[in-house]
């Protein structure tokens, strides 16, 4: 219920390039996110930066958030108004364009109101809960303190290198990546069969003994039934067909046994489909 | 947010890739990668069960071996242990193929009754959403079979293979919404689908999705029919091979080799439970292989189901039930020579024989089919994909296809495949 007070906590994340790369964005989305980037640094004068202080009802706040929004669609029931602190900073750590070790700045426009400076920080000790601003304050503070980040009091702007930033890797739930994800895994060649001999040799072995005695049964159980005799044309052709349909699976067979144990290939719930 | 049952899971990523991760990365329940179910206790009680099972199946072929040598060249083979020797050969061969089908078995009926709906998703979500992906997969294939949509086949193929090239597209936004999901190019999808406005409508316009979705799950009388027959096919099978076995068994071992007694009661006792046990095991762990054979015998004699290479595929059918006859009948025959001795009347003696032969039939039918498809499969697809004609092509498509198929029906998680849908059905 706390966090309902917390109305106007507008973040927005993006990176600019130092060496002039314009920001990459889909063409309808990335035009938007530009405009977006592009009024707070216009935002020199006294109505926005009026609007900035008090967000409630302002064209940005909205914009903002429903940017975010948009951003995050893919998020269940997320509500930024009343979103868990952590939530919002994990989705802004894993925002997709940001990169570690790339030398970007990731800026965060935050309401006046907030108080990012550290003369206002509030005392949080000793309190039983905390509410959202709060936290977020705290974990802003502590970047200013690290001094790793620079804050714009006059705008509510805090930036810092985005290779500062820890990005939670695995908290990023964003469907686009797990699809990526899933394709890669999904479409990777399988792996190079059994390159060691040693299961070669032992199927191949295997495989020339094991039609013998299945012939001997086969022929033998024929030849009870039908009643024609072993050692014909008949038998002998028999014992080819067989011969040459068993081998091939008995050695395909023992060579993906062997070399399952020796190369440690996990051949069978890749094959059998 | 722990969301998810860490318990079943197994990054994706180390199966496919067959490489296993460390065990941080396998059981961080935050990550966002694709998981498929991690093996239960249960499951591996039961995969071990599955050595002795397979020994005593290997068992059985051994002993029909060394009853059908006996019986050929009692003066020179039964002196000799060649016999046994020859039999262990049988017996491994029929043993190693019959263990790979029960682990496969073992797969569908743990993530049946076990894994699906263990997590936060519900069960019965999940299960429709895997009907409804797997019944589009079908679609597809059956839309690529179709010689008029060769040029759609030959486009999905090429962006398959184009979003495949692409080494890395996180962090490139541009990249990454353009991105296009190849598994989803293997599905068929609803061209038109309400879409959400504003975030508080899209509960609304999700349940709304769902519900069309689950028209393309269609109730079929033949998959109904053919489960009734399955049932009845495992359930003669193992009542017939349970009254044989002993039989078999006593005849080995009566015969003095071994030196043992079979007409003490304790050992026919033992008999009589070895082969309970066997084929209880058996009748679990062979329904998901003798429905999948009655489908495949199905399609070997229709002109619809295959994609590619039609002919090819339905010769190597008929080949599979050529040499599955061949060697039933070594056990028929020893079958009939074991109940020719029984008191019992001509029509109980069949009403066991015939189970039974259609069971052994069954399995036999299964290896040589996997055997034709898998090594048809794996040479028609080898090579450098880029080069692939049409019907390579097709034949590449159905294999991915069928491989999506295997691992949505019960190898991803149910997060797996909330994710996989709600991508799919995204546009993605």
């Amino acid at each position: 219920m706390l966090l309902k007070s917390l109305f106007s906590l507008l973040i927005l994340v993006n990176f600019f390039c130092f060496y002039g790369a314009p920001a990459i964005a889909m063409e309808a989305e990335g035009q938007e996110e530009e405009e977006l980037l592009k009024r707070p640094k216009r935002s020199k004068g006294k109505a926005e930066e009026e609007s900035l202080q008090n967000p409630a009802g302002n064209e940005i706040a909205q914009e903002i958030r429903q940017k975010l929004r948009k951003r995050f669609r893919n998020i269940k029931n997320l509500k930024i108004e009343e979103c868990d602190p952590q939530i919002i900073k994990s989705l802004l750590l894993g925002y997709p364009r940001l990169q570690k070790g790339e030398p970007n700045l990731v800026f965060l426009i935050l309401p006046n109101s907030l108080g990012v400076t550290p003369e206002e920080r509030p005392k949080a000790h000793g309190r039983k809960e905390k509410n959202a601003q709060q936290l977020i304050q705290e974990e802003l503070h502590r970047l200013l303190e690290d001094g790793r980040g620079m804050v714009n009091e006059e705008t509510g702007l805090l930036s810092f290198p985005v290779q500062e930033i820890h990005k939670p890797d695995e908290g990023w739930d964003s469907i686009p990546r797990f699809i990526f994800r899933l394709d890669e895994s999904f479409f990777k060649e399988e792996p190079e069969t059994c390159k060691n001999i040693t299961p070669k040799v032992i199927a191949g072995a295997f495989g020339c003994v094991a039609p013998l005695p299945i012939c001997g049964i086969i022929l033998y159980s024929i030849g009870n039934v039908f009643g024609f005799p072993s050692g014909g044309w008949l038998s002998d052709t028999l014992s080819v067909w067989i011969t040459v349909n068993v081998a091939p699976v008995s050695v395909r067979q023992l060579w993906k046994r062997v070399g399952t144990i020796i190369d440690k290939e996990n051949f069978f719930l890749l094959k059998r489909i | 947010m722990k969301l998810f049952n860490k318990k079943y899971r197994v990054p994706v990523e180390g199966v496919i890739g067959g490489v296993i991760k460390s065990e941080d990365e396998i059981h961080n329940p935050e990550r966002s990668t694709p998981h498929i179910f991690k093996k239960s206790k249960a499951h591996k009680a039961a995969q071990i069960a599955l050595i002795p099972s397979s020994a005593l199946n290997a068992l059985l072929y051994s002993m029909i071996t060394i009853l059908t040598y006996q019986d050929f060249d009692k003066d020179e083979l039964n002196d000799f242990l060649l016999s046994y020797i020859l039999a262990g050969f049988v017996g491994l061969h029929y043993g190693e193929n019959y263990y790979n089908f029960g682990s496969e078995s073992l797969w569908d009926l743990f993530s049946h009754y076990s894994y699906i709906g263990k997590g936060q998703v519900s069960e019965e979500d999940s299960r429709e959403k895997r009907k409804i992906i797997i019944e589009r997969i079908r679609q597809f294939q059956k839309k690529i079979a179709d010689p008029r949509y060769s040029a759609y086949a030959k486009r999905v193929y090429e962006l398959i293979l184009e979003q495949k090239a692409k080494k890395n597209v996180q962090g490139d936004q541009e990249a990454e919404e353009h991105y296009i999901s190849a598994i989803s190019l293997l599905m068929m999808k609803d061209k038109v689908r309400v879409e959400a406005d504003e975030e508080e409508m899209r509960s609304e316009t999700g349940a709304v999705n769902f519900k069309q979705d689950l028209d393309v799950i269609k109730v079929s009388l033949k998959e109904d029919f053919l489960d009734t027959l399955t049932a009845c096919i495992v359930g003669a099978g193992a009542l017939a091979d349970t009254e044989i076995y002993p039989l078999h068994t006593s005849t080995i071992l009566s015969g003095g080799t071994l030196g043992l007694d079979a007409s003490t009661s304790a050992e026919a006792a033992s008999f009589w439970s070895v082969a309970l046990l066997d084929t209880s095991f058996r009748g679990i762990i062979e329904f998901k292989l003798h429905q999948n054979n009655l489908k495949n015998w199905l399609k070997t004699f229709s002109v619809r189901h295959f994609v590619d290479f039609q002919w090819l595929r339905k010769g190597f059918g008929g080949l599979a039930t050529i040499n599955a006859a061949l060697h039933t009948l070594p056990k028929l025959f020893q079958g009939w020579s074991a109940l020719e001795s029984s008191t019992s009347s001509l029509i109980v003696k069949l009403g066991l024989l015939v189970p039974s032969t259609i069971n052994t039939f069954s399995l036999n039918q299964a290896i040589f089919e996997e055997h034709y498809n898998e090594g048809f499969r794996d040479l028609v697809t080898l090579g450098k994909k880029e080069n692939f004609g049409p019907r390579r092509q097709m034949a590449q498509l159905k294999k991915w296809s069928d491989k999506a198929m295997l691992f949505i029906g019960s190898r991803f998680d149910d997060e797996t495949i909330g994710k996989l849908y709600s991508g799919v059905h995204q546009g993605m």
